[in-house]
């Protein structure tokens, strides 16, 4: 795999920041396979790092989809390259011992995007976007349609008998994973 | 099978629907393999997470928990208590859904945690709606915890979704030649009628065409 290179054009997608098609303004490959590049968005700018087998997102190196074309990845740190002074020394992509010290050198992660990972590093929203892209049309919307839907829906905690909770249960024999292929 | 896939698409019409209404809609989906680090704290956490990440501004005892950690050497995980109370004060600002997939895939006591941490959050907040979904076994804890406040819904795919299912696996048959329109028409009759959804799931179009025969 070759590293993109300047003003190489792919589709980053944001699970927090929407969609968008991002290009490469800057690039520093390190030895040991890591590399980063600096990518623009509009006047967002972003790095990535990642390594020949995978993208990392930058706050907490959850491997993505390795095709460059379709990046999968958490993604928070609007302000990240406010640090300037890092971005023109070439210099700080030049450690090859660990990653973190890239991490390290590159990531000025903005407080909130630090809360957020701080609340849970877990993300419930890259697996819900797997089981999002494996659905076939129109199977499973029937509960949708559904009274019990509808009223739990509705429902606002206002009243003495209150839906609250609606759970759907699937037979024995029922699998819990969606369909694959 | 699809209690996952009824999840996602409920997630996403509450998305849907909450787009500019003041509404937040999280989900989880509680998974085997990752057992042990979807512990209470990390699962409610990632569900406030989610609210918090929909709103302007990260709330300010939310600001200050996570400034307050920091002094501790090594910085400190948000406990328990502390990520249901900051939860109680964020959803009572803010309508919110959390739907929460395949429940009994929980570690037993990690559950019995979390669903009495859910019933806190939903007193302090009665409108909060949840959606859960699990086998059948799970029902019976659930509705104690969070008593009376629940109604039960059976998944289970509808004659139209195994077809639905069929159409799209024959489609993708890999083998077209070995098909015609009439074995096709037959396994889009038969197998609807008797087979198990599990057994379609694993199927072949190899093996639909021997059981209409």
């Amino acid at each position: 795999m070759g590293w993109p290179s300047d003003g190489f054009r792919f589709t980053l997608r944001s699970l927090e920041r929407g969609s968008g098609s991002w290009s490469v303004v800057d690039k520093a490959v390190g030895e040991n396979d890591w590399a980063a590049i600096r990518c623009q968005r509009g006047s967002t700018k972003a790095p990535l790092f990642f390594n020949s087998q995978r993208f990392l997102s930058t706050d907490n190196f959850q491997p993505f989809s390795t095709s460059f074309r379709t990046v999968k990845m958490s993604y928070h740190n609007t302000n990240s390259f406010n640090n300037t002074s890092s971005l023109n020394n070439t210099n700080s992509f030049n450690v090859t011992d660990s990653y973190n010290k890239v991490l390290n050198n590159y990531t000025v992660v903005d407080d909130r995007s630090q809360i957020l990972t701080w609340l849970s590093p877990l993300e419930p929203r890259l697996r819900h976007r797997d089981i999002q892209e494996s659905r076939i049309e129109n199977v499973g919307e029937w509960v949708l349609e559904t009274e019990e839907f509808k009223s739990w829906y509705a429902s606002s905690g206002g009243s003495g008998s209150d839906n609250a909770v609606l759970f759907c249960y699937g037979g024995p024999g029922v699998g819990k994973t969606y369909i694959r292929y | 099978m699809l209690t996952s896939y009824d999840s996602s698409l409920v997630i996403d019409n509450l998305g849907d629907r909450a787009r500019g209404q003041g509404v937040a809609v999280a989900g989880f989906y509680f998974d085997f393999a990752a057992q042990e680090e979807q512990s209470p704290a990390s699962m409610l956490g990632a569900v406030l997470r989610q609210v918090v990440s929909g709103l302007e501004e990260v709330p300010k005892e939310i600001v200050e928990a996570y400034e307050d950690q920091k002094e501790v050497m090594g910085g400190r995980k948000p406990r328990l208590a502390d990520i249901v109370k900051m939860l109680q004060n964020t959803v009572s600002v803010k309508r919110t859904f959390i739907c929460i997939d395949a429940l009994d895939e929980c570690v037993a006591r990690y559950r019995v945690d979390i669903l009495d941490s859910l019933n806190q959050i939903q007193r302090v907040s009665p409108g909060t709606r949840m959606f859960m979904t699990g086998r059948p076994h799970i029902e019976a804890e659930v509705g104690r915890h969070l008593s009376g406040r629940g109604t039960a819904l059976r998944i289970a795919p509808r004659r139209h979704d195994i077809i639905s299912y069929l159409h799209r696996r024959l489609d993708r048959d890999i083998r077209p030649d070995a098909m015609d329109s009439n074995l096709r028409a037959d396994i889009l009759k038969k197998i609807p009628e008797d087979v198990s959804e599990m057994w379609v799931k694993s199927t072949t179009p190899e093996k639909l065409a021997r059981v209409v025969h």
